[in-house]
């Protein structure tokens, strides 16, 4: 399989209803309603936004702590400086989300190397407190 | 789907992303970019202003200085702005003191502004515009929408740029043999080409760009970092930012003891001293505040444009004096830490301020590419499709009628509207009340109307008409300049004042460019490929290999 299809692409809006109403009868037509296996679109934009968020906040939240701990700089400069990269970690995050086989893969990634981040983050925080 | 490799797999994303984003993305490279130039379209667009004139620095001072005793003589902040290259203007303005009975927290008067004839010193009256700034913040605040509705959806357009970029490199793998290749009049293909050519020759600016773009955005969506570090009570964040962001300003409490100024002019002496002089071998300093003046707690702080995108050690924009005894009080932003000078590079990188007219005309030129890496993006998407629909002999969807006729509305309508914006400035009557507003709401409802045409009409004759009707415009402002003020080329040229002619020139740019396009658009309109029909005889393209 070369590429998706219009009709795949389609599906992936997540104005997907108001985009398939507008094409319903080409659908009819070509009888190809929804794929087996397709992957969820609304499920794969939430995991990959939503939990690329939350994943971007915990990893530069670790990039801080780790520069403080290793004696790179102090606080106040760790976190300007994790502020100043959390979009990259965003971004990858995003595109790690799609490349994912399946919905379920792609959450697990995401929102499990984020929980996996955030109890480190914590036991920054505990044994560390607050700058 | 997961027999597709990871390129493929970006495919739909980068096309969601650009779709879903690519009209406002459209909309705030053009007042972005346009922003490069706000300074010089302040000037058209305030035809009463003086053309340049040498007049030695400290007559300006003591001009604007007299102006500020005689009419806010009770302010409690006097600001002086000195002529520079890009505006040869004087400006002074002012802060009258809080009223007494005002709202606690709601003390602070607005600073009101008046522009002096730089030869005669007299007070100019400008005809009311909101000028090149209205239109620059127009690029992150957009208008009529709430400032926390509009920065959010310039946020997430934002994002969405930055995956677009990453994603598209991710997926165009011929990266070095495409910068070479240009197969035009071939439909889909050749808008694969033209965008991947753009973007592979800018992609460093538009990455640039992007990511310091985000980096405005840091402090408002990625506060959580700071406060799973610090703790989220308000006091933890003030923490923060009280260390991280050191305020280097000094400021003192009127005294109420009266004092003489010291002189200006021997402050100004000691600035460029110690800021030295920029390579033209002009002053660098661009404005200086009063405060309290005439009080023996009077501060003089004067401000730099800093002729470098880096922010360094020795680099501090601003420079205070005692007012009354003319002695400098500090120089604070050398302590900064490395991290604090990175954001603040990445600032400075993304307004330009630093630049001179060859950058300044590179961050145009890129922000121009960054333009067409967005059009030709929105027209790929849509001919692509197109092509498919005609190819299986299936109806066009309305979504895909309505997405082609949007493009045409803001592809063209956009750029109508601001010449529109410019055209109200030089016709609407000086007298009119809320002047600054309508010149606006013409904006605004020329570019509806462009897109309700866009609906009346079939695709290629509306952007063939509205191609015309652009290129009219832009071509027609010069005259229309000529005619309404005595700010025009004839003038201009013959005092080589290059800032304010170079917006006519650009204007007459802009319409010969429109011109072609329409042309283009007309001849391939007779044959099988282009924008409208693109029914092309080869086989359909991979997306973007």
């Amino acid at each position: 399989m070369s590429q998706p299809t219009n009709h795949q692409i389609g599906q992936m809006l997540p104005f997907k209803a108001a985009f398939s109403a507008f094409s319903s009868r080409r659908q009819e037509k070509s009888g190809r309603s929804k794929e087996k296996g397709a992957p969820n679109a609304w499920g794969q934009y939430s995991v990959a936004f939503i939990g690329g968020y939350i994943f971007a906040i915990a990893a530069s939240t670790f990039l801080a702590h780790l520069l403080n701990a290793l004696g790179f700089m102090p606080y106040v400069e760790a976190v300007v400086a994790a502020l100043l990269v959390s979009f990259v970690f965003y971004g990858v995050a995003i595109i790690w989300a799609f490349a994912a086989p399946t919905v379920g893969r792609a959450a697990l990634r995401i929102l499990g190397s984020a929980a996996i981040l955030m109890v480190a983050n914590a036991a920054f925080s505990w044994f560390r407190g607050a700058p | 789907m997961s027999t597709q490799s990871f390129r493929q797999k970006m495919t739909p994303l980068h096309s969601w992303a650009g779709l879903v984003a690519g009209w406002i993305l459209y909309f705030m490279f053009v007042t972005g970019t346009l922003g490069y130039f706000d300074v010089e379209i302040d000037r058209w667009m305030s035809p009463e202003q003086s053309l340049p004139v040498q007049v030695e620095r400290n007559e300006l001072v003591e001009t604007g200085l007299t102006y500020l005793q005689t009419h806010a003589s009770e302010a409690v902040d006097w600001v002086i702005a000195l002529p520079n290259d890009r505006e040869p203007s004087l400006r002074v303005s002012w802060q009258m003191p809080p009223e007494e009975d005002a709202v606690p927290g709601q003390t602070e008067q607005p600073y009101r502004t008046q522009h002096l004839d730089v030869a005669t010193g007299e007070a100019l009256i400008l005809r009311k515009t909101g000028g090149g700034q209205l239109l620059y913040q127009m690029h992150y605040r957009l208008h009529y929408l709430p400032f926390l509705a509009a920065f959010s959806l310039v946020a997430i357009c934002t994002l969405l740029m930055f995956v677009g970029l990453l994603t598209g490199i991710i997926i165009h793998k011929k990266i070095f043999i495409d910068f070479f290749t240009l197969r035009l009049n071939k439909g889909q293909r050749s808008w694969l080409d033209a965008h991947n050519l753009v973007t592979v020759l800018s992609l460093p600016f538009q990455l640039m760009i992007t990511y310091t773009g985000l980096a405005f955005l840091l402090s408002t969506y990625m506060t959580l970092i700071v406060g799973l570090v610090y703790g989220f009570g308000p006091a933890d964040i003030q923490r923060f930012t009280e260390a991280a962001f050191i305020d280097h300003h000094v400021e003192k409490e009127a005294a109420s003891i009266p004092a003489p100024l010291f002189p200006i002019a021997e402050m100004l002496a000691t600035a460029d001293e110690i800021w030295g002089t920029d390579v033209s071998g002009n002053s660098r300093v661009d404005h200086f505040h009063i405060s309290h003046p005439g009080d023996q707690n009077s501060i003089v702080s004067m401000e730099s444009i800093s002729p470098y995108p880096f922010a360094q050690a020795a680099e501090d924009p601003h420079l205070f004096f005692n007012g009354a005894t003319g002695e400098v009080l500090s120089a604070g932003h050398a302590e900064d830490a490395d991290v604090t000078k990175v954001g603040a590079t990445l600032f400075r990188l993304h307004e330009g301020n630093f630049a001179k007219p060859l950058v300044r005309w590179l961050y145009f030129l890129g922000g121009l590419l960054g333009i067409i890496m967005i059009g030709t993006g929105l027209i790929l998407w849509s001919v692509k499709r197109k092509q498919k629909y005609e190819q299986s002999n299936e109806p066009i969807p309305a979504g895909h009628r309505l997405v082609e006729r949007l493009n045409i509305g803001t592809l063209v309508g956009l750029p109508i509207a601001i010449a529109a914006y410019f055209l109200a400035n030089r016709i609407l009557p000086v007298e009119l009340a809320g002047r600054e507003d309508w010149e606006v709401h013409v904006m605004f409802l020329s570019w509806l109307a462009m897109f309700l045409y866009t609906f009346m009409r079939s695709p290629k004759r509306a952007w063939i008409e509205e191609m015309i009707l652009a290129s009219i415009l832009f071509l027609g402002l010069p005259i229309v300049n000529a005619l309404t003020t005595d700010r025009h080329l004839a003038v201009t040229l013959r005092h080589e004042d290059w800032a304010l002619a170079s917006v006519d020139l650009l204007f007459v740019a802009m319409g010969l460019i429109w011109a072609g396009a329409a042309w283009c658009v007309y001849r391939q309109g007779n044959g099988e490929n282009s924008i409208s029909t693109a029914a092309s005889s080869q086989p359909v393209g991979e997306a973007a290999e």
